[in-house]
């Protein structure tokens, strides 16, 4: 009878440290695929981080490529006011302009200032005019003239002249 | 303002070298057989270039009737040139130093149209009242 309990202990004892054993080695393998998976997630994050810094170089290169566009388009806008300036209208004949309506916007207040300017310009030919029609009618129609002088010699104001006909 | 207030003079004023004392001895020439208006015109207003030179001038005397063979001799002899270089002497004297310069009564005259016109009316104005006073 003390045999059969002492066996029935031992093999319990045996069940057990088989029991433990195995459980140890399941601990093993879950920390070893715990492990695995750490450094999976490491290299997940470094491959994150390899992603993000080179994410940041793209946005970097985007950046600098927006401003090299915004540095074309710098450079292009002068063009085109210089264009605008000589007349040349975007979208009349120039299919390499990529911007024609902020052109053609910027080219509208040059049109609108000319039209402001309109009236000075249409007041200044009066003087052209005045000059030919003394040309045509003659500027001493009327006076007495001698040699260099025009009108009465004895005036009391004299209007002197002195020019060179170069 | 009545007539016979003002008078108007044209004094050479030589800035451009030989051609124009040319234009101006020319024209002083044309002014001997009364067309000095005609030349001054021709050379200033209508800027005919060609008178500028001796033979265009001969032409332009043509043209006008003038004595061409008179006319020749006066350019020639450059009968006019004592005068011209007095009336230089004259205007560098009072301060000209450009062309063109415009005197109201030996004042210095405005450097627009409406400037001189309102100078003139107001010695004009000073004249009439120095009259009436």
């Amino acid at each position: 009878m003390k045999r059969t309990v002492a066996f029935t202990v031992a093999f319990a004892v045996a069940a057990v440290a088989l029991l433990l054993v195995a459980c140890s080695s399941q601990v093993d393998q879950t920390q070893t695929e715990s492990s695995a998976t750490t450094t999976q997630v490491e290299q997940q994050q470094e491959q994150a981080a390899t992603a993000y810094a080179a994410g940041e170089s793209e946005t970097v290169e985007a950046d600098q490529s927006a401003q090299s566009d915004q540095t074309q388009a710098a450079t292009k806008a002068p063009e085109q006011e210089g264009r605008a300036a000589t007349g040349y209208r975007p979208g009349e004949g120039d299919p390499a302009t990529g911007a024609q309506d902020s052109a053609q916007t910027e080219t509208e207040p040059a049109d609108s200032s000319v039209q402001q300017e309109q009236p000075i310009e249409d007041a200044e030919p009066e003087q052209p005019a005045m000059v030919s029609r003394i040309i045509e009618s003659g500027h001493r129609a009327g006076l007495p003239f001698l040699r260099n002088v025009v009108g009465d010699p004895d005036a009391p104001i004299v209007i002197t002249e002195y020019s060179d006909f170069l | 303002m009545r007539s016979g207030v003002a008078r108007y003079e044209f004094r050479h004023f030589i800035i451009f070298g030989a051609q124009s004392e040319f234009a101006a001895m020319a024209t002083e020439c044309a002014g001997d057989q009364g067309a000095w208006w005609e030349f001054h015109d021709a050379y200033l207003l209508e800027g005919l270039a060609r008178t500028y030179t001796r033979s265009g001038a001969i032409e332009l005397a043509r043209d006008e009737g003038l004595n061409v063979a008179r006319f020749t001799q006066c350019i020639d002899n450059e009968e006019h040139r004592e005068r011209i270089l007095q009336m230089q002497q004259q205007a560098l004297a009072e301060g000209v130093s450009g062309t063109p310069t415009f005197r109201i009564n030996g004042q210095p005259g405005a450097r627009s149209l409406d400037g001189l016109i309102d100078q003139v009316y107001a010695a004009a104005e000073a004249a009439e009242r120095e009259e009436g006073g």
